[in-house]
């Protein structure tokens, strides 16, 4: 798997998402191409980067 | 700076194991550990905002036992309520893109589908004579697990929008009416019928490597 691709598997865990999500997405990425793994990137990257201010942003 | 770094932080500063430790010096190291095993446990919260914050107060809970009620459970309000708020945000955070990450799903499986399938139309013509044409249908069997498996991985809150916009328009476009409208129209029944048609090829392929006619 490259880097990118590992990256991905890694946000996927890491992104607020449900578990069957998690486990589809893991499946699909593998056939993912560099843009498909790209835009899925942006967006689990912007919903990361919102949980994170939610977590900074609570008591 | 990550979530996890973040939050480690902020669960640092609820249970430090060196001020717990000087301040209550009586404290066996047993118990120390148990709280340790519990932070652990809260730690893990973090790569799973939604799913397992009050199983792990519930454990926290149950490992420090009476150092749970000197120290512990002055912050557990507010550690709820927070841990209640994050897991709500993670949710209204996944839903607000999930238009989007539903759509790619749907160009992802169009990709895998095609690519399996480059000719759709003749493999569920092979497909739907699996019984009469064995020979030609067991040749499909790696691909229909494949298919079938990411049927079944599917997320329920992608499936109605991949089979409308990917499925029935791929299943129209090669003259599959009657497949089509099962999938518009009953979602459910056209998957089960997908895993059928996937596990009687490989029953069939099975049936046919024991008496040798393929390898």
């Amino acid at each position: 798997m490259d880097n990118k691709k590992d990256y991905l598997s890694r946000l996927i865990q890491l992104a607020p998402l449900r578990a069957e999500e998690r486990t589809a997405w893991s499946f699909m990425l593998p056939f993912m191409d560099d843009a498909q793994v790209e835009k899925l990137t942006k967006i689990l990257e912007a919903d990361t980067q919102k949980m994170a201010d939610v977590i900074s942003n609570s008591k | 700076m990550s979530i996890v770094y973040k939050l480690t932080k902020k669960i640092m500063l609820l249970f430090d194991m060196d001020d717990l430790r000087a301040t209550g010096g009586r404290l066996a190291d047993a118990t120390g550990d148990a709280l340790a095993g519990a932070r652990d446990t809260l730690v893990d919260v973090i790569d799973d905002p939604q799913g397992v914050a009050s199983d792990a107060l519930d454990s926290l809970s149950q490992n420090v036992g009476g150092l749970y009620d000197s120290y512990v459970s002055p912050f557990i309000p507010d550690t709820v309520e927070n841990i209640t708020h994050i897991r709500r945000e993670a949710t209204r955070i996944g839903l607000e893109s999930e238009p989007e990450r539903a759509g790619l799903f749907g160009e992802v499986f169009e990709m895998v589908f095609k690519r399996l399938f480059p000719d759709a139309s003749e493999a569920y013509d092979v497909i739907r004579n699996v019984f009469t044409n064995p020979r030609e249908s067991w040749e499909f069997e790696n691909e229909f697990e494949v298919v079938t498996a990411i049927f079944g991985l599917m997320p329920e809150s992608f499936q109605a929008f991949v089979l409308e916009n990917t499925i029935v328009p791929l299943l129209r476009r090669v003259g599959l009416d009657e497949l089509a409208d099962l999938a518009s129209t009953n979602p459910d029944e056209f998957i089960n019928r997908l895993r059928t048609m996937e596990s009687d090829i490989a029953g069939l392929y099975t049936g046919l490597r024991t008496f040798g006619v393929v390898r």
